[in-house]
């Protein structure tokens, strides 16, 4: 399987730029997600690639070849649409076969080869069957079986499981990864759902107003966000702003304009730099009485709580600042309880911004 | 209150069974006196010669005088509605892929002929097509034609344009409203397992617009088949159409049974249309199948 590589690919309608300058190469068998919010750009580039658009400036290749301006038809290309687009006057049969009866295969080969498709997709048995008569889940991997069927070079996903409920969704992130293991093809897919991405992807690709935000593993990703937005958008985040006050090689003290010193372990940050301080809520530790070791302790409010089953999503005032943290529902007796956290200097995420205060 | 409750259901309850057949009454009686009761009165005065009745000898008189014409117009309906469904649907479907704004502009302008009435069209098409009219002109001026000679149009072949010029738009119409509505993405499903845009339109388009090409036709079909003003005024040689010969005999002769077994072969011919599109019609839209 092919590499995917972008250079420089650039969409816009209008005045609108949908897709900026956008730069970034797909290894072979390699999963890749992009990942953003709605109007990011994530689809559109994926329709770059299948060839539904044509970008403005820039090249797309698979492989060695240049496909930028090569209609869809002839890109060796495998795309699976949010909303399925099964053709509903074909049975699930021909759905599989039309692709493979355009290339005039014989006719016990394309019975083979729709055979094997259904069945990797736990299919069989259903190849009389109107797209109608299928349940979204069925028909999302009918969806999927006519994309591999022809056995493309790429494998495009538009967020395919949208239009599933949450738990089949679940189901199907671990399928579609698997399958995409098990045929070692190169696949990009695209979703707005970051559960998904964690799960799914190789490298998930951050994209923000048409350009690459970041692009990592889920483990970079996660814990080591470049930048305000995709902390935010990739797990919960709370917020603090700062500045360096102190820089060593032991610590590096925070101050925020509130006057809360805060220790952390990042290195390279130069005396009055302005910094965001991100906290994940799995990294603050809270207690009810006040700890012995008060070094990153601060004293926290109760403001608000929303039930979560088994915990509470709690929101705390720290100083100015609003904090979220789980607490186990048992625990959390009412509001304005006072409370004290522990930020754990090692897990605290720190995004340099700009301009240094002095 | 609960007595009170009962009394105003056993006092409203007759009133609200009665209110839907009120409502339908202006409707019902609508069809039953300007449509039914003509059509029920025409067949059997198609059945019926002075004091013989019943009788088959109006059929028998116009199967003799006019069999010609029946077999014209068979034909003319037939090959008119096919040539108007493959050209309308040609037409839609550049209309639907192309989204330019020559298919956008040339879309809009066949558009106009929907809303001309077919004597505007005959009279037009007697000029366009007269042995020295706009067309044989063209024609003779392309050397493809001696206009000492020219093509005969007042016949099947200028009555075939008239109904085209009319009906091609007609059927684009109703079909690009269908195709309209047909997401992009089962097209783009379609190209990315390699179909080219004939393959669309044959696979994917046509099937999925079944019921609006059907409806299209069935349309067409009645249309060409009652129409009286353009094979009136657009053939003047034998065989014409039998619309023409039933005003031929009421207008001449007075003989109202011949026009009407003509008029029963008419609806005969429409019938299985109409027939076939409420059952297959009615039930798509209203069942999904």
């Amino acid at each position: 399987m092919p590499q995917v590589k972008l250079f420089d690919v650039t969409k816009r309608y209008g005045k609108v730029t949908a897709v900026d300058r956008l730069s970034l190469i797909i290894e072979d068998q390699e999963m890749v997600t992009f990942l953003g919010p709605s109007g990011c750009g994530k689809t559109t580039t994926l329709r770059c690639i299948a060839g539904f658009v044509v970008p403005d400036a820039g090249h797309i290749f698979i492989g060695d070849q240049d496909v930028t301006n090569i209609p869809p038809e002839r890109r060796d290309i495998g795309f699976v649409f949010q909303n399925f687009a099964l053709w509903p006057h074909m049975t699930v049969y021909q759905n599989l076969a039309f692709g493979l009866r355009l290339r005039k295969l014989p006719k016990r080969e394309i019975k083979e080869r729709v055979h094997d498709a259904l069945a990797l997709v736990r299919m069989t048995g259903l190849e009389d069957r109107f797209p109608r008569q299928l349940s979204g889940g069925q028909q999302q991997r009918v969806a999927l079986a006519r994309a591999l069927v022809l056995r493309p070079r790429v494998l495009l996903l538009d967020e395919p499981l949208s239009n599933l409920d949450a738990k089949l969704r679940e189901e199907m992130r671990f399928e579609i990864r698997e399958l995409q293991r098990q045929l070692q093809i190169t696949a990009v897919y695209v979703t707005h759902d970051q559960a998904e991405a964690l799960v799914l992807s190789d490298r998930i690709v951050v994209l923000n107003h048409g350009r690459i935000e970041q692009i990592g593993t889920p483990q970079e990703i996660y814990q080591r966000p470049a930048s305000q937005f995709v902390a935010s958008f990739i797990g919960l985040c709370s917020f603090m702003e700062a500045h360096v006050v102190e820089s060593s090689a032991e610590r590096v003290l925070m101050r925020t304009e509130d006057g809360l010193v805060i220790e952390t372990m990042s290195k390279g940050l130069s005396l009055g730099q302005a910094v965001t301080l991100a906290l994940r809520p799995e990294f603050i530790d809270v207690s009810w009485t006040k700890p012995e070791n008060s070094q990153n302790v601060f004293q926290a409010q109760l403001v608000r709580f929303a039930y979560l089953g088994e915990n509470l999503d709690c929101w705390l005032k720290v100083g100015k600042w609003d904090v979220r943290v789980h607490l186990p529902a048992s625990r959390v007796q009412k509001l304005d309880q006072q409370l004290w956290v522990r930020l754990n200097p090692e897990k605290i995420i720190v995004i340099p911004t700009e301009g240094v205060l002095l | 209150m609960r007595s009170g409750r009962s009394e105003v259901k056993r006092r409203w309850g007759g009133a609200s069974k009665l209110l839907p057949l009120l409502l339908l009454f202006p409707a019902v009686s609508f069809v039953l006196v300007l449509y039914l009761y003509p059509l029920f009165s025409s067949v059997i005065r198609s059945f019926t010669l002075g004091a013989q009745s019943p009788t088959f000898a109006n059929y028998l008189k116009a199967w003799a005088l006019y069999k010609k014409d029946i077999l014209f117009t068979v034909e003319v309906a037939l090959l008119g509605t096919f040539l108007s469904i493959v050209l309308g649907l040609a037409l839609a479907c550049y209309a639907r892929i192309s989204r330019s704004r020559a298919a956008r502009f040339v879309n809009s302008l066949s558009r106009l002929t929907i809303f001309l009435p077919y004597v505007i069209v005959g009279q037009m098409m007697r000029s366009f097509l007269a042995p020295h009219g706009f067309l044989n002109v063209i024609l003779a001026n392309m050397k493809v034609i001696d206009l000492n000679s020219p093509i005969q149009f007042f016949n099947i072949r200028g009555l075939l344009l008239g109904f085209l010029w009319k009906e091609v738009p007609f059927v684009s119409f109703i079909v690009l409203s269908s195709l309209q509505v047909v997401d992009e993405r089962y097209l783009e499903a379609a190209r990315s397992v390699g179909a080219k845009t004939r393959h669309i339109v044959l696979s994917i388009l046509i099937p999925m617009i079944k019921p609006a090409i059907i409806v299209g036709g069935v349309l067409t079909f009645c249309t060409i088949v009652s129409t009286f003003t353009l094979p009136y005024m657009l053939v003047t040689e034998s065989p014409t159409m039998v619309t023409v010969d039933i005003a031929h005999r009421v207008t001449y002769f007075r003989d109202y049974g011949v026009a009407n077994a003509l008029g029963v072969f008419l609806y005969l011919l429409a019938a299985p249309m109409a027939i076939y599109y409420l059952r297959r019609m009615v039930g798509e839209e209203i069942y999904g199948y």
